[in-house]
């Protein structure tokens, strides 16, 4: 037996197993070297296995399903904007007088989640014939899609209606730890003036917008809602001037793409590996980056020993924050 | 006693799987909950959380989107690691990380990027060779039919990949004592809930 025939041999036990192991015995008796193999074959397998099972994210069928409602074309696009155009029409049209007559504002709803803040009718009233979801399966081009069809009930509706932008509440964990990429560092300096109209990543104030909220919200799997509810709760907990920080950084990468923002998310993950003083060497660079004119930012951010081992998506995020006015 | 599989019955992850073809959601959504943990488990081995996240959601539409050609006569498990290894095999080898031996000794996260980059950095058919058979716990065999090579193929590449990664990690398999474990999932990126429970995958 040659040492590449013993190596295949015992990287796989059931052919290890074929023909006997004393050939295998044998050989490594006699050789060093494959007997060094096999230990570091075992130590390497040792190696790679978690201590603890690797945990997916939770909203991951939620972004798979975003993912595929999003392909041009598809059947399930086609069925879910057919559906969401159905069910827009008639929440909106059930909730629309409710909220034109008492709309709330958007600092109002800042605050600890009530339990029914927003009144979207009666409690306990039956249901109205506009609210009727949709039908549990439709077929587009003969392919039938089924929905989720459990209407929402009023506490549900309350629970929806005063979280902030879901994509802002999956996000400001991550700008919260991005602060040498932004101006005003997170903390109690940095007063942000709030917009006239509040930021962005509002709760729903506007009848549209708050019907697509409870599609998504019927939507969302129990688990997913809880995760949202948490983050919410997390949002809040953060003191005033924080949150403003927060959602005005949140106004300069909401634009920002999937994979950009996956490139934030590594990024705050690298700037968390830096010790205190390299951090705030870091963020020294960055303040002076931030002052030269846009067109030599990129090239001095490039020549940072920091961003030397970053990969093309953590750099294209740097890059984009940096270049914002 | 294992109870014999209907002969006309399919098991319940390819007919999931039909059922997918045919436009049904709650079929996507059990077979999401059933392999959404060891297809992360594997690409986390070799990405960053977040990249690994992505690599999965891409392994699921492209799951979606090849339904349509799935035929029974194979199995689900074949049908969905042959996914996963051309996402495996996407990226072009990357470099070794080069982290210092202190750094290695004091920090867990040092130790899995160092990993996490030694995979990456394997050619891709031996990086899908190794992930699949030591990650994913598949035999040599079922490995060997999801890659479309011979089982002694597949040998080949495996001893290949451990040879490069015995180089690769040198710095910690010369380490004293055993391998460090590797680190724990990076939380942060991993939104604010706790953990799920395991899959369990039946075909």
């Amino acid at each position: 037996m040659t040492c590449d025939e013993l190596r295949e041999r015992i990287v796989d036990p059931a052919s290890a197993a074929q023909g006997g192991h004393a050939p295998v015995v044998a050989h490594l008796e006699e050789c060093a070297a494959c007997r060094s193999a096999a230990r570091d074959y075992a130590a390497l397998d040792r190696l790679i296995r978690p201590g603890t099972p690797s945990e997916p994210p939770p909203d991951l069928e939620t972004r798979l399903r975003e993912r595929l409602t999003a392909r041009p074309g598809s059947a399930r696009r086609s069925a879910w904007v057919l559906a969401g155009a159905v069910a827009v029409l008639a929440i909106a049209a059930f909730a629309a007088p409710r909220l034109l007559r008492g709309r709330s504002t958007p600092s109002a709803a800042v605050g600890a989640i009530p339990a029914a803040s927003v009144s979207t009718g009666p409690a306990g009233a039956r249901p109205d014939a506009r609210e009727a979801p949709p039908p549990d399966i439709v077929a587009v081009r003969s392919t039938p899609i089924s929905f989720q069809t459990t209407p929402l009930t009023q506490q549900e509706k309350s629970e929806a209606a005063v979280l902030h932008d879901f994509d802002f509440l999956n996000s400001f964990q991550t700008l919260a730890r991005l602060d040498a990429f932004f101006p005003e560092p997170v903390g109690p300096r940095g007063p942000v003036s709030i917009p006239s109209g509040g930021f962005a990543s509002r709760p729903p104030d506007s009848p549209d917008a708050l019907a697509g909220r409870f599609l998504d919200w019927q939507r969302a799997p129990r688990k997913e809602r809880e995760r949202l509810l948490a983050l919410e709760r997390s949002f809040r907990n953060r003191p005033d001037d924080e949150r403003a920080i927060l959602e005005d950084r949140w106004t300069i990468v909401r634009d920002f793409s999937d994979d950009q923002r996956a490139g934030l998310r590594r990024l705050a993950s690298r700037l968390d590996d830096l010790d205190a003083r390299s951090y705030e060497r870091l963020e020294a660079e960055i303040r002076l980056i931030g002052r030269l004119p846009k067109e030599a930012r990129v090239a001095r951010w490039r020549s940072l020993a920091f961003a030397k081992p970053l990969t093309g998506q953590e750099l294209a995020s740097a890059e984009r924050l940096l270049v914002q006015p | 006693m294992a109870l014999p599989r209907s002969g006309v019955q399919p098991a319940p992850d390819s007919g999931d799987l039909l059922l997918v073809a045919a436009g049904d959601d709650a079929a996507l959504t059990r077979l999401v909950a059933r392999w959404r943990q060891p297809v992360y488990a594997l690409f986390e081995r070799t990405r960053e959380p977040s990249a690994a996240a992505e690599a999965t959601i891409l392994t699921f539409e492209r799951l979606v989107l090849t339904a349509p050609r799935y035929s029974p006569a194979s199995t689900f498990s074949e049908f969905l690691w042959s996914l996963v290894a051309r996402v495996v095999q996407d990226p072009r080898p990357g470099k070794v990380l080069e982290i210092p031996a202190p750094k290695l000794a004091e920090s867990p996260s040092a130790r899995t990027a160092l990993v996490r980059s030694a995979i990456a950095a394997l050619p891709g058919g031996e990086r899908s060779a190794f992930l699949l058979t030591r990650v994913a716990r598949l035999s040599v065999g079922a490995a060997a039919e999801a890659l479309g090579i011979s089982d002694t193929e597949l040998r080949r590449r495996l001893v290949r990949a451990l040879e490069n990664l015995r180089v690769f990690l040198r710095p910690l398999l010369e380490a004293p004592g055993s391998p460090p474990a590797p680190a724990e999932p990076d939380a942060a990126d991993r939104g604010a809930s706790g953990p799920g429970s395991a899959p369990a995958a039946t075909s």
